[in-house]
């Protein structure tokens, strides 16, 4: 069966209407970060938006801590997604199922349920007001996600492989990074790239658990921003688009990957 | 993964339940033990270590006087007041002050550190709402804050107090001899007793700075002369001058809500309410009901004046803080905000004058109460200091520098300068106050809740989805529930 | 939750047995749990403490500061009798219907009336409309609510368009905040919908259709016939995935209206934030989020039990 030409066009025009539903507010939105009024109304071109954004949000000290914070979970939460994954899948281990339930309970449950009592527990260790904290928070709320995701990886991968490395002489390390790991690299990829747009955007716990100005992310700088120079609508929109561009730019370049992670259901807590 | 959770859904409701019990099972005979400890562990450490302090003050306060501390500036009872005695020390003052006023703010600080340049202050400045939500957490933490802005009443400071979060400052105000200068009025509001019962009586938990702020009204001085009227005094010429700005297509109150502000209500409570009961009501007074402090008749009066189109326009979708620009770039008459809502520096500062209400009676009352609070975290390792930049920052030197910027002193007498006419009208209008014992505290102070309780009622009183009568009704119900807490401890 | 298997997936699922059981226990098992350790010690610490603390906490009447009190069921009880809390519980379910059942329900139409041929510039329209899934809340935000503004584009363009009517405060109208709010999920998560929808389209046989056709059915009979059944996966995640969001809302919220106005736009989220912070109350707050969990717990299991007895 040919699709019809009147198909094709209906298809097209169904989805330009999505992308300018979509895109009109992000232009209009950019454009106002460029403009140099201050009211939010599109008056030419002002690029040290940015640059005045920039300071007002102490974006100097808050991207840090957002980079820091990311980059840290991503790695911490890839690294032991990756071995547990291996462990539920390949290696196998004693009370397997019942750890793995608990992985899917992890899964189901949100954020919420464990955040007031978790603060305390933080607190008590010293971890509150600590970017180390919060990579231990994000890395551990990702992990159920994350050994749900590169066990089915690994379960979906060809025992051949396997035992071609035990052949080898592979001990499990090796034959998890030298061999699994390399030929699942874009699965891999997936996670870390949902780790990290995840822990970027994160704002309600950051907003809880980082007190100092200097500590807290761009997220909650945004927010504070909103609050404080609620007049320079400019700025405000500089600012937003600045907080925005690390997350954007990679979905850019990797957008069939984010795709890939989210309509398969990746949740974090 | 559809499938392997049908598999194991079953599975994961069991290991829910295992762990729900679990949770439970150890603390089964011990639970109550067991909450408690992680319920007080701090807080029992604090209050023990605040009661040390202020017995061991009590003791010595009798024999060292101010004069003793004043004359040697040595250490009385364990408490330093000797700058020089105190060592190269770093103390955490965190506030909420940007902009204009955290120039104030920041100049009041390297004051302080000229004066003694081997304690170092590090100012950190954060959102009002963020100090308020957080300060019961942050203040148990390791490295908490040495010195924190508070608010007065039971959402903030009541709460502190009680949970032995902050230190009682009863020995450093005999020690420097705050009593000597601070108001008994103004003391009044940051005190609570030890047992957290009762606000307005007992110890001193917080100093206030010397910088006050009243609700009152700016105007516009160019849109009041196009109509050619005299300032008002009272809620009637007001009410005319109103009439008269919107038929002239001038917005007469500006007004915006999205961020629940109080003042506009609180100054219409001050013009017609009694002010005996509205300060008897708000610390506690079972006697008094909130049907007698006039707040029904404001939020009436408010809604009268949403429905004439007097309040900026769209004013439900705007912030205070929005139409607040708008005001400050003229484009409405009136505001009703706290002192300082012009900052010193602004440009079109001369463009602004300030006024307060008499009320029938001819009394002026207003809301008013220090800028900031300040208290010393139970945590600090540098009480001592902290206690210093506390003293300081009630200072006279401190007050010249509040009126240098453009803001009304406190506590101290400073040289207002006379050719700046708004803070002349500003302190004329605290004068008077003061002269006909007019200060009354905040409402939301009352309770915990209230000021949520109240914001949400005005804002639901305009949108007539209450009624002044069920505004009353609601915060009494507040106020009840809050008397009924506290009686059962 | 994963629907189905990553893409990188080549062998036929639940065809390899588990590679423990293939070689029998012994040694490696236990090698297997040394992998594991790590991972499962930091989501113990850090998920699976907390939750039973939660459970705990729930049980008290507690101020965060002071001791706390044995309360029983009382805080569970008030979140479906306290005037405040069962706001917000009905608002949020609100938000589901804007947040979810819309944006499905037109994912489900137009994957019906849409075609299931190749479309040209598929990439460039799946990275257009999904955009807003991988936006910051925060920055949603702040843009929603300039939009949404009282001098904001929307209100201008009603205006021009002659309909000074329509033109509300609607962050600030007790009637419309929440629909408004509502409206920005589903500006969010229509992209999401599409693009799960239009990639099933696109992977069911054309031969099906064609037998479908064949045998006479109409085209409402095709789409009850074909589209339908093979939507059943998509659905189960673009519900699962917008609802649980739905249930969960805070950061929209929070820096669009704090919950305003009047309370007219609280979410079990907000509430729980008060409760934990402002005015502390932590039992309530623990109830809360335990109840919240048990939500989302219920909404997943329900949509998968639904999937697997539809097949």
């Amino acid at each position: 069966m040919k699709v019809s030409r009147l198909e094709t066009t209906l298809n097209h025009a169904f989805l330009v209407v999505l992308d300018i539903l979509v895109l009109v507010p992000v232009v209009w939105f950019a454009l106002i970060a460029v403009s140099p009024n201050r009211a939010g109304l599109i008056r030419g071109v002002n690029l040290g938006n940015f640059a005045e954004a920039w300071v007002k949000a102490d974006f100097a000290h808050t991207m840090a801590a957002s980079a820091v914070i990311t980059v840290g979970s991503v790695v911490l939460q890839g690294v032991l997604s990756i071995t547990a994954g291996y462990a539920f899948s390949v290696l196998g281990f004693p009370g397997q199922r019942a750890a793995f339930a608990l992985v899917l309970l992890g899964l189901m449950i949100s954020l919420e349920a464990i955040l007031v009592p978790l603060y305390y527990q933080m607190r008590d260790l010293g971890l509150t007001d600590s970017w180390l904290g919060m990579i231990l928070i994000h890395a551990g709320t990702g992990i159920p996600f994350g050994i749900f995701w590169m066990r089915a990886v690994f379960r979906d991968t060809s025992p051949a492989l396997i035992d071609a490395a035990h052949m080898d002489g592979a001990g499990s390390w090796r034959t998890l990074w030298r061999v699994l790991v390399p030929i699942n690299a874009p699965a891999v990829l997936t996670l870390c790239l949902l780790n990290f747009m995840w822990t970027w955007n994160d704002y309600f716990l950051s907003l809880i658990f980082l007190a100092s100005p200097t500590k807290t992310t761009a997220t909650v700088a945004l927010s504070n921003f909103q609050g404080v120079h609620a007049t320079s609508v400019n700025l405000l929109a500089a600012a937003a688009l600045t907080v925005s561009a690390p997350v954007v730019i990679l979905y850019l370049f990797f957008q069939r990957r984010f795709v890939a992670g989210i309509v398969s259901g990746g949740v974090k807590e | 993964m559809q499938r392997s959770i049908k598999r194991l859904a079953p599975i994961a409701l069991v290991a829910a339940t295992a762990l729900v019990l679990g949770a439970c099972a150890p603390g089964g005979s011990g639970s109550d033990n067991k909450t408690t400890d992680t319920a007080t562990t701090a807080g029992t450490d604090t209050t023990a270590g605040a009661d040390t302090t202020s017995d061991t003050a009590t003791e010595t306060g009798d024999t060292t006087g101010t004069d003793t501390t004043q004359d040697t500036g040595s250490q009385t009872g364990g408490i330093v007041t000797d700058a020089a005695q105190m060592g190269e020390v770093t103390i955490t003052l965190v506030d909420f002050w940007r902009d204009a006023e955290g120039d104030w703010m920041q100049a009041s600080v390297d004051a302080f550190q000229a004066k003694y340049p081997n304690i170092h202050v590090n100012r950190v400045v954060q959102d009002w709402s963020q100090i308020m939500d957080t300060a019961p957490l942050r203040l148990v933490e390791d490295d908490a804050p040495d010195v924190l802005t508070v608010n007065n009443g039971w959402q903030s400071l009541g709460a502190l107090a009680k949970g032995g979060l902050v230190v009682n400052l009863d020995p450093y105000a005999e020690a420097y001899g705050w009593d000597e200068f601070m108001p008994t009025t103004i003391k009044r509001q940051v005190t609570f007793t030890t047992d957290g019962k009762t606000m307005g009586a007992g110890s001193l938990w917080a100093a206030p700075s010397a910088r006050v702020q009243n609700i009152g009204i700016y105007y516009n001085k160019t849109l009041l002369a196009s109509l050619g009227v005299e300032v008002p005094t009272t809620l009637a010429e007001f009410e005319a001058v109103c009439e008269a700005a919107k038929a002239a297509g001038i917005t007469p109150v500006t007004y915006g809500e999205t961020d629940k502000p109080i003042a506009t209500l609180f100054a219409l409570q001050d013009i017609l309410g009694d002010k005996d009961a509205i300060s008897d009501f708000i610390y506690g007074s079972p006697d008094v009901k909130v049907a007698d402090t006039g707040l029904g008749e404001a939020a009436a009066r408010m809604l009268e004046w949403s429905d004439k189109g007097w309040f900026t326009e769209n004013y439900q979708g705007l912030s205070s803080g929005d139409a607040n620009a708008k005001f400050l770039e003229g484009e409405s008459l009136f505001s009703f905000f706290y002192s300082g809502l012009v900052p010193g520096d602004q440009a079109n500062r001369d463009e602004f004058g300030y006024l307060q209400l008499t009320q029938d009676s001819g009394l002026m009352v207003a809301t008013g109460a220090p800028a900031d609070n300040l208290a010393i975290g139970a945590k600090s390792q540098h009480k001592d200091a902290a206690a210093l930049l506390l003293d300081f920052l009630m200072s006279e030197e401190a007050a010249q520098i509040t009126v240098d910027f453009g803001y009304m002193p406190s506590l101290h007498e400073a040289n207002v300068p006379q050719d700046d006419a708004l803070i002349v009208q500003e302190v004329e209008a605290a004068q008077v106050t003061e002269a006909d014992n007019g200060y009354v505290p905040y409402l939301d102070w009352t309770t915990p809740t209230m000021w949520d309780t109240v914001s949400t009622q005005i804002q639901l009183v305009l949108a007539r989805q209450a009624t002044p009568d069920e505004m009353v009704a609601a915060v009494q119900a507040d106020f009840d529930a809050f008397l009924a807490e506290q009686a059962e401890g | 939750m994963a629907a189905k298997p990553p893409a990188s997936a080549k062998a036929p699922r639940g065809r390899v047995p588990s590679g423990a059981r293939r070689r029998g226990a012994g040694r490696r098992r236990w090698v297997g749990l040394a992998y594991a350790a790590p991972a499962l010690a930091l989501f113990a610490f850090i998920v699976l403490v907390p939750l039973g603390q939660s459970v705990r906490y729930s049980l008290y009447k507690w101020d965060g500061i002071s001791a706390g009190k044995w309360a029983g069921a009382k805080n569970y009880i008030a979140f479906f009798t306290d005037p405040l809390l069962r706001d917000s519980l009905v608002h949020v379910l609100v938000l589901v219907v804007f947040f979810a059942l819309i944006p499905t329900f037109l994912g489900l139409v137009t994957a019906g009336l849409l075609g299931h041929g190749r479309i040209h510039g598929a990439a460039f329209h799946r990275t257009v409309i999904f955009l807003p899934q991988v936006l910051a809340m925060v920055v949603v935000a702040v843009v929603w609510r300039r939009l949404l503004g009282p001098d904001g584009p929307i209100n201008t363009a009603l205006k021009a368009a002659g309909l000074d009517s329509l033109a509300l405060n609607w962050l600030g109208d007790f009637t419309w905040a929440l629909p408004a709010v509502g409206m920005v999920g589903f500006w969010i998560n229509l992209g999401l919908c599409a693009v799960l929808y239009l990639a099933t389209v696109g992977s069911i046989p054309t031969e099906r259709y064609e037998a479908a056709r064949v045998d006479g059915a109409g085209p409402f009979r095709v789409f009850l016939a074909v589209t339908v059944p093979a939507m059943r996966g998509p659905t189960a995640v673009a519900l699962t995935l917008t609802i649980t969001g739905a249930l969960r809302t805070f950061d929209l919220v929070w820096n669009m209206t704090k919950g305003g106005p009047g309370n007219a736009t609280t979410t079990p989220a907000v509430m729980l934030f008060r409760y934990a912070f402002r005015n502390p109350q932590v039992g309530q707050a623990a109830a809360i989020g335990v109840i919240m969990a048990v939500f989302c717990l219920l909404v997943a299991l329900a949509l998968v039990k639904l999937t697997e007895r539809d097949k």
